[in-house]
């Protein structure tokens, strides 16, 4: 075929093709079964369920959230009373939930970071430092309700009177804010370990060896290099760890005593307060629903989304803390 | 100079392994410390199980048996007379056993499902933007506490349930049994899915996206169409992750009692599966819940021990959990992304 | 029966796909990217004789003789663009790609020469920020046509690191024949198919003892030849290989010699 005669077929070709309009996609055959058909849809209807579980609960939370939650009902102390408008606010609650989080959290975080040093650092004889891994992970996986008792068990026993009160026949009452406190360290106790063991683990081979090069010994080498670079996972192990603290409840309906206020015992200011009794948003959500003693669902709707938010602000410090672009090792 | 500067890094003026008293110190402490999480540990394992002993004790094999009305018996042991020789620890715990196991395992199972192909959706098949946004939601949804999931539960499901899947028959049909007023099994197993959906989702998609590239454009460059190349090996070498997440959930469903406190209901009751749908309706009640819902009676001699020794079983279980998740990875591992390495 | 009756048809003895018999050598036409890549010398070790000729491979087309009959045209690109975001990676590329024919792209690092491979299967697209332009055709059809999957199972590729599935030796060949038709064969049918494509592929021998060991247990150059295996098995038409600067290491052609006749 002369090369002329084939530019003018192709120009026809690419004529006609211009004419006819978008060429239509060739249709595949054999290449979707109809198991795999199937597995697709169901996938695409997963998502889609997904997606409307997610907007779902956000939403509602938001319109009963924007319904319920006033200035009054953040200010003022809740009064036990019958009639549903006097039953005061829950500002108790915050401050017991904030109370509670920054005192699990001031003990996790150290204890955490110490183990997490051990278990990268050091981790000698090995059968110990995979017991303690395990140990760890033991914590994580128990149900808080079975931590709780157990704290129980522990701070109802004598020599743990200071930690609480004693009631008149001499039993140590065992519930106090020290008590719900120490139980919730141990539910923040994984979250710190392993973000601290995340943050120290990205620290490079070789800065650790340029600082035993320049002569600093192990000790010092910890504490002035690897401890503030590892800040970023020290802080969103702490974080994470915080925002299930604040988000636990049956630590504090089983360790925190019952006191809708916060019951002070005692007479050392600030001591008193930890030693006594009181309730945190958590609990406050669950005994005013049907579940508790519960006739004030719109005090417990409000109290929810003001914990949610809560929760929502601790996630999106860890996701800022996480995005912000790993550290430059130069 | 110093020589510590020069010349080859010689190990055995290696400072880190000096047998520097600072170090040795710091060491120890350091050790002393993690031991300390594991004394820790075996002693509330231990103290549990010793606290919890007297109801096993008491009761022998039928401690896991069906005999009689729970609540019953509780309220038995709640009242016994003061003496130590004369506590009463009856109880035949098989009700609360198996509501917890049949709400777990539901749960677990359903999730596990739903949590795989919105994995598949979400990474393989969802528009760009959607992808975006539905990965911190799932985060999102994964640290939303309990009791909220709860409160959502006790105000809007289960009074949708009695209003519309409970009828007047049905209510006829248990009327001196049990109640039926929408806590249920249904209930609890429904919020419990949406529970722990987001942590496997979160699981499993993570490990998807780090199935090695090579592996997914070889099987689409052998002309294998996106999902079965999704499924049949992406899937494939991920499977100890998704045993990972499945037996991570059962942990969490099994220790799940605030929200199943609120849901499920407060009595005792082991609903009967050949009662058909109304298995789904009726109300009953799990370990943790129990322990909740019994949490003022603690200080009662034999009633707290009894509470112990459901703890036990908690623990028990949850700890059986990790051993078989971890003995099934190993297993795995051996076909999967692990040996790639 | 789960294979199909094309499939049926390359099991037996019957000549290569591409009617080629098994002793002709195709020519190869080697085209140089991108910049001013500097001559080899001869004794650099990799085989040359001293007029630039590839060592001991007198047949290889070097260019000045006539194409042979055989050669024709399958796949062409024009005005081909490919960028990744803001870079671009290939430029106005028109080439055409003949059946019968081994053509090699040699080029510097860098210089898109795997891009453009990857390409005519359509993986690029896989990239999300990836922007293709210009046109690629296949048998004459544009291959925007096509379903991606059908495109694939018609232009193979082989990738310079050998991928060999997480799954034993014989699932690895399977896979392509279970994974592709609407019925998945029985183990029964697929295994003359399997243990032809090792023989085919020099490596029966020594995989024969244990189709069930891993496929990662194997030896880096034992995996690529079951990755030629594999693909012999889902019989591609036309198959793109991609290796390094000097393929002469990667797959030496005389161990491999057979499948290349294909």
């Amino acid at each position: 075929m002369s090369s002329t005669a084939a530019r003018r077929r192709k120009a026809a070709v690419r004529q006609s093709r211009r004419n006819a309009g978008p060429p239509k996609k060739i249709k595949a055959k054999g290449i979707w079964s109809i198991g795999d058909r199937i597995g697709v849809v169901v996938a695409w209807v997963s998502g889609l369920l997904l997606c409307i579980i997610a907007a779902s609960i956000t939403l509602f939370m938001g319109w009963k959230g924007i319904q319920y939650v006033t200035w009054d009902v953040v200010s003022n102390s809740p009064v036990a009373s019958l009639e549903q408008a006097k039953t005061g606010g829950f500002l108790d609650p915050i401050i017991g939930t904030l109370l509670l989080t920054i005192l699990g959290g001031l003990i996790a975080t150290p204890v955490g970071v110490a183990v997490a040093l051990w278990l990268t650092e050091y981790g000698r004889p090995s059968p110990l430092a995979r017991f303690v891994e395990a140990g760890v992970e033991v914590i994580a996986g128990t149900p808080s309700i079975v931590l709780a008792i157990f704290g129980l068990l522990i701070y109802q026993q004598g020599f743990m009177a200071p930690f609480s009160f004693t009631a008149v026949g001499g039993e140590v009452f065992g519930r106090s804010f020290f008590a719900a406190g120490a139980a919730m360290s141990l539910i923040a106790l994984p979250f710190v370990v392993g973000g601290t063991r995340e943050g120290l683990n990205s620290i490079p081979k070789h800065i650790r060896e340029a600082s035993y090069a320049l002569g600093k010994d192990k000790a010092s080498t910890i504490r002035r290099v690897l401890l503030p670079s590892a800040r970023r996972g020290i802080a969103t192990g702490s974080t994470l760890g915080i925002a299930r603290i604040a988000g636990d409840t049956a630590v504090v309906v089983v360790l925190l005593g019952a006191s809708l206020q916060i019951s002070p015992e005692g007479t050392i200011p600030g001591l008193d307060v930890l030693r006594g009794t009181g309730s945190t948003l958590t609990s406050y959500v669950f005994v005013n629903s049907p579940a508790g003693e519960g006739n004030a669902p719109e005090k417990a709707y409000a109290a929810a989304f003001v914990l949610l938010m809560i929760v929502i602000v601790l996630n999106l410090v860890v996701s800022r803390l996480t995005k912000k672009g790993q550290h430059v090792w130069g | 100079m110093d020589e510590r500067y020069l010349g080859v890094f010689d190990e055995s003026k290696d400072p880190s392994k000096k047998a520097d008293p600072t170090n040795q110190r710091v060491e120890l402490m350091l050790g002393a410390l993690a031991s300390l999480i594991l004394v820790f540990i075996l002693g509330m394992v231990i103290f549990v199980f010793l606290k919890g002993l007297p109801s096993f004790t008491g009761n022998g094999t039928s401690w896991f048996g069906a005999g009689g009305n729970v609540d019953e018996q509780l309220t038995g042991i709640f009242n016994s007379p003061a003496e130590p020789a004369d506590y009463v620890y009856e109880i035949g715990a098989f009700p609360l056993l198996w509501s917890t196991f049949v709400i777990s395992f539901l749960a677990v199972v359903i999730s596990t499902v739903v949590a795989v192909f919105a994995s598949i959706f979400i990474v393989e098949f969802a528009p760009r933007q959607l992808e975006k946004i539905l990965e911190p939601v799932v985060k999102l949804l994964a640290a939303i506490p309990s009791v909220i999931y709860g409160l959502i539960g006790i105000l809007v499901l289960v009074p949708w349930i009695s209003n519309n899947l409970i009828s007047e028959e049905m209510r006829e049909s248990v009327r001196y049994v049990i109640q039926l007023d929408g806590t249920s099994i249904l209930a609890g197993v429904v919020i419990l899915t949406v529970m722990i959906l987001p942590i496997m989702i979160a699981i499993i998609t993570d490990s998807l996206r780090q199935v090695p590239r090579m592996w997914r454009e070889g099987a689409l460059a052998l002309g294998v169409n996106r999902y079965r190349a999704l499924t049949t090996v992406s899937l494939r070498a991920i499977r100890p992750a998704i045993v990972a997440a499945a037996v991570l959930a059962s942990a969490r469903a099994l220790g799940e009692a605030i929200m199943l406190a609120m849901v499920t209901g407060s009595i005792g009751f082991a609903p009967n599966p050949f009662d058909g749908f109304l298995f789904f309706l009726e109300p009953s009640r799990p370990l943790g819940a129990t322990i909740v819902d019994a949490k003022e009676g603690l200080s009662v001699e034999p009633f707290g021990e009894t509470m112990y020794a459901f703890a036990a079983i908690l623990i028990i279980s949850t700890a059986f959990l990790s051993f078989a998740g971890w003995a099934a990875r190993r297993s795995l591992a051996r076909y999967s992304i692990g040996s790639a390495k | 029966m789960g294979v199909s009756p094309d499939q049926q048809k390359w099991a037996s003895n019957a000549s290569p796909p591409n009617g080629l018999a098994e002793d002709v050598v195709p020519p190869l036409r080697r085209i140089v990217v991108g910049q001013e890549v500097p001559p080899i010398r001869v004794g650099d070790g990799f085989g040359f004789e001293e007029n630039g000729q590839p060592e001991g491979e007198p047949a290889w087309g070097h260019g000045s003789e006539p194409t042979p009959e055989w050669v024709r045209e399958s796949m062409r690109t024009e005005g081909l663009s490919i960028a990744f975001g803001k870079k671009e990676a290939v430029k106005d590329v028109s080439l055409p790609v003949n059946t019968g024919e081994v053509l090699a792209l040699i080029g510097p690092s860098g210089c898109g020469k795997t891009t453009l491979l990857r390409s005519l299967n359509k993986l690029v697209d896989l990239t999300p920020t990836a922007r293709r332009s210009g046109r690629i055709l296949l048998d004459g059809e544009d291959v925007d046509l096509f379903d991606d999957t059908q495109l694939r199972r018609r232009v193979g590729m082989l990738f310079q690191q050998p991928n060999p599935f997480p799954m034993n030796i014989f699932d690895n060949i399977a896979y392509g024949l279970r994974e592709r038709g609407t019925k998945r064969p029985r183990r029964k049918e697929l295994e003359p198919l399997v243990v032809d494509a090792l023989e085919r592929a020099g490596l029966w021998d020594e995989v024969s003892d244990n189709l069930d060991h891993p496929a990662l247990s194997l030896s880096g150059g034992q995996q690529q030849r079951l990755c030629i295996a594999g693909r012999w098995r889902s019989i591609p038409r036309y198959c793109c290989l991609m290796s390094r600067a000097r393929p002469w290491i990667r797959s030496p052609p005389r161990s491999s010699r057979k499948p290349w006749s294909g």
